[in-house]
């Protein structure tokens, strides 16, 4: 397949407002919540009031990736409550009360990663219930379980979005775990070839230079544009292994793995420490202080929030954006009461800048078609939608839009060009 | 507690940093034309104040005054035109205001004006600006939403309509004082020319030689005479990237290739395309017009098949059709078969066919039509 080159888009990443602040660690908070309806309905393992340990399996994720999810703390199930999750949903979750013991579950002491072949390591990172933490939360087994032939394992170190420092965080505090991380995901991968892709920018500097002194054999680093949407997948897979896929990176021989989830997994094997926590970037114009924090998965963000000072003083909710997540991708909350997990990288909370201006119209540069990366062309989507003309927004393949939000970034006149476009792209996908 | 406001994402937008906002790109226009319009208080109105060959101010100041007039006209029609469209909204001066900040109303009467030959009667103008601002602008739905230039469908409608008028108002005071200059405009006057009469001697010596077309020094429209003054602004808007560069090279690229075939037949002079180029409006319309954002197409090989498009036309028109508005048609008539080129090169950009061996394919295509194209005139002009 012929690779088609991609447009690279610089934006202005804000890091140092994170990484100049503070680190902290917040890992014995006295509840944590777990979702138990997302990303669909989870089945229950545990009742209320039973007693769990740390990495005890107390949800399970039903279908075709079936995975347990675990607790992070150990403790007792007090309940089901009703809480804030990230997608700005109020959903069932399950309330499990701290006992400050950190007991973990036996089945993850004394691991001995150097004794257990591939397929052990797999089956390890699917009885860990281990997913991706770069955003989606795909289960790490799954990419991993396969017969195809694996050339190399890539980590994406990218962290694209603006603002977000947590893979940073993690792998600068730790980075041996993280090349001992890499280097079981590679034998899990049955591969000896590892690449670490890391952005080429100033900050990053420091980090290239001590994961230099780290690397083991067969292991080496890309350094990728400082662009967006350069921890795009399929753009890094291109630019690593020069060649293109379909669906999954498999086809191009390579797995994809996200540098928080490499630390973690390394954790899991060294410490036995199932996962269970992550760095979050606490960053914004509207916040007392800016940085980052180690927290259990299911913490509630007020918490978390009250380390950083909270709100600054005179904050006018009503003009400012409460953001789970990133910037780009992420999107805003009605209130900073809901829960950390493990795809959440940054709770960002910006002033609005729209308030009180009048934006023009389309102008009809193009501007958006230019830097979009999949090729789309927006207005054209936009408009289509506007005059009702689904068959044109259909052959527009309004399908293949990966919602990096670059085209509503660059326009000119601010138009909301990524949210239409989620919408056609939902409304083509119910007409089937 | 009260609510954190949830507006739509991503919450970061370059035109919140002010970096590329839609405002700015038209600054950046308005900027752009002060060259050329500074040249053309020169021309128009300095010049023949120092020669002292005008009969009153206001004759040598009319000009000037057709300047001013055309942007606040424009604005304050447009006004009219949004007050009836949002009555419903509009409360008081200030809201109204404030939608006709969003609509840029100036620029359709100051570029209408810029293309008006010096001396064209003011009710001329009012006629041509308020048919570009109300059936080019306002009846499509205002700014961004028109299909055609507003300020060229204007210039075309007093073009066939009132073209006995325009003629006589191209020449300057100054310029009426001499007796070679035959005809209003050189193109005027080669239009009336005989093939066997284009020389170099009939068409270019009247005006002091190519250079006095480049620095803009020949009568014609008020805007569109200086090359050198449209070149500043266009260069300024291109770095800017407030145009696509390729647009006014492949235009002017086609009309000089074009017209340097058609040279052969005449007497084989590189001057003929180099004047082809330098006279009516092409720099100005290639530069500032056919460039539009709104009205042309989006995607890179769709603005290189317009522009083509527009430079065989333009010859077509000049040529074949004799009329020295070739520009203005020419970029009326494509701003409806932009819209379809567009989508055609829209669908090839997702579906992935428009891949490098495409676009060389394109060239070759675009070339060999040009070649036939121009052999046809040739023939025809026997
Ligand atoms: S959000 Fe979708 S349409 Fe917009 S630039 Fe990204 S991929 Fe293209
Ligand atoms: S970037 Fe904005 S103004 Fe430009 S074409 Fe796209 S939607 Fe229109």
């Amino acid at each position: 397949m012929r690779i088609r080159k991609v447009p690279e888009t610089h934006i202005e990443g804000f890091k140092e407002l994170s990484i100049q602040g503070e680190t902290y660690e917040y890992l014995s908070p006295k509840y944590v919540y777990l979702p138990m309806q997302f990303p669909s309905p989870l089945k229950e393992l545990k009742s209320v009031g039973d007693k769990v340990l740390m990495g005890e399996a107390v949800l399970q994720r039903e279908g075709r990736f079936a995975i347990p999810v675990l607790s992070p703390v150990s403790g007792t199930i007090k309940g089901v409550v009703k809480r804030w999750h990230q997608s700005n949903k109020m959903m069932n979750m399950l309330e499990i009360e701290n006992d400050y013991k950190d007991t973990v579950i036996d089945d993850f002491k004394n691991l001995n990663p150097d004794k257990m072949d591939r397929h052990e390591l797999v089956e390890l990172m699917k009885t860990s219930g281990m997913v991706g933490m770069g955003g989606a939360g795909f289960p790490t087994y799954a990419k991993y379980e396969t017969d195809k032939p694996v050339d190399q394992v890539i980590i994406n170190f990218a962290e694209c979005e603006p603002y977000i420092t947590s893979d940073y965080t993690m792998v600068k505090l730790n980075p041996g775990l993280f090349i001992y991380g890499l280097k079981y995901l590679m034998k899990a991968a049955g591969t000896s070839k590892g690449v670490i892709a890391i952005k080429n920018k100033d900050i990053n500097k420091p980090i290239i230079e001590s994961l230099n002194k780290h690397l083991l054999d067969g292991m080496s680093i890309y350094l990728l544009h400082d662009v967006y949407p350069a921890g795009w997948e399929k753009y890094i897979v291109e630019k690593v292994t020069g060649k293109t896929y379909k669906m999954l990176p498999i086809e191009a021989g390579a797995i994809v793995s996200n540098a928080t989830t490499c630390v973690t997994f390394a954790k899991l094997l060294k410490y036995g420490l199932p996962p269970s926590e992550k760095y979050v970037t606490f960053v914004g114009d509207s916040l007392k202080s800016n940085g980052n924090v180690l927290c259990k998965f299911g913490t509630n963000v007020t918490e978390l929030l009250n380390l950083f000072g909270g709100l600054e003083e005179n904050t006018d909710r009503s003009h400012t954006n409460f953001i789970a997540g990133g910037v780009m991708t992420g999107g805003a909350m009605f209130t900073e009461d809901f829960v950390t997990s493990a795809t959440l990288g940054a709770v960002i909370v910006l002033r609005d800048k729209l308030y009180d201006r009048v934006t023009p119209h389309c102008l009809g540069c193009g501007t958006c078609a230019l830097h979009c990366p999949v090729h789309l062309s927006p207005y054209e989507i936009k408009r289509a939608m506007k005059t009702g003309n689904i068959e044109m927004v259909k052959e527009l393949e309004v399908n293949k839009c990966i919602q990096c939000g670059l085209c509503s970034y660059v326009c000119p006149s601010r138009i909301d060009l990524t949210t239409s476009i989620q919408m056609a792209k939902e409304l083509v996908r119910r007409m089937g | 507690m009260e609510k954190f406001l949830v507006s739509k994402g991503p919450y970061l937008r370059s035109a919140d940093e002010n970096k590329r906002t839609t405002s700015k790109i038209m600054l950046d226009v308005c900027i752009a034309l002060l060259p050329v319009i500074l040249l053309t208080i020169y021309k128009n109105v300095i010049k023949v104040f120092i020669s002292g060959t005008y009969t009153s101010v206001y004759q040598a100041l009319y000009p000037l005054l057709l300047i001013i007039i055309g942007p606040i006209f424009s604005i304050l029609l447009e006004l009219l035109c949004l007050f009836i469209i949002h009555k419903e909204e509009i409360n008081n001066f200030k809201d109204l205001i404030n939608i006709e900040k969003t609509e840029f109303g100036g620029l359709p009467g100051l570029f209408f004006v810029l293309t008006c030959p010096p001396y064209t009667p003011l009710w001329i103008v009012l006629i041509g600006i308020a048919v570009g601002e109300v059936v080019g602008k306002m009846l499509f739905g205002g700014f961004g939403q028109n299909i055609f230039n507003p300020a060229l469908v204007g210039r075309a409608f007093i073009a066939f309509t009132f073209s006995n008028y325009l003629g006589a108002s191209y020449l300057s005071p100054l310029e009426a004082s001499i007796d070679a200059y035959a005809g209003a405009t050189p193109l005027t006057f080669y239009s009336k020319l005989d093939i066997a009469n284009i020389t170099y001697d009939n068409m270019v010596s009247p005006y002091g030689g190519l250079l006095n077309f480049f620095l803009g020094m020949t009568p014609g429209a008020l805007g569109e005479t200086s090359a050198l003054a449209i070149l500043i602004g266009g260069i300024y808007l291109a770095i800017k990237r407030v145009i696509d560069y390729r647009i006014p090279l492949v235009y002017i690229g086609v009309v000089f290739i074009t017209t340097f075939f058609i040279g052969l037949k005449v007497d084989g002079g590189i001057w003929y395309p180099t004047y082809m180029i330098l006279s009516g409006g092409l720099f100005f319309g290639a530069f500032f017009m056919a460039t539009e954002p709104v009205t042309s197409p989006k995607t890179p090989l769709a603005r290189v098949i317009f522009a083509a498009f527009l430079g065989v036309l333009t010859v077509l028109f000049r040529i074949i059709g004799n009329m020295p508005e070739g520009v203005a048609t020419a970029i009326v008539t494509m701003n409806i078969f932009g819209l379809a080129i567009n989508q055609y090169v829209i669908k090839l950009r997702i579906s992935g066919k428009l891949e490098k061996r495409f676009i060389p394919g394109m060239v070759v295509m675009i070339v060999l039509f040009i070649t036939l194209f121009t052999y046809t005139i040739v023939f025809a002009l026997n």
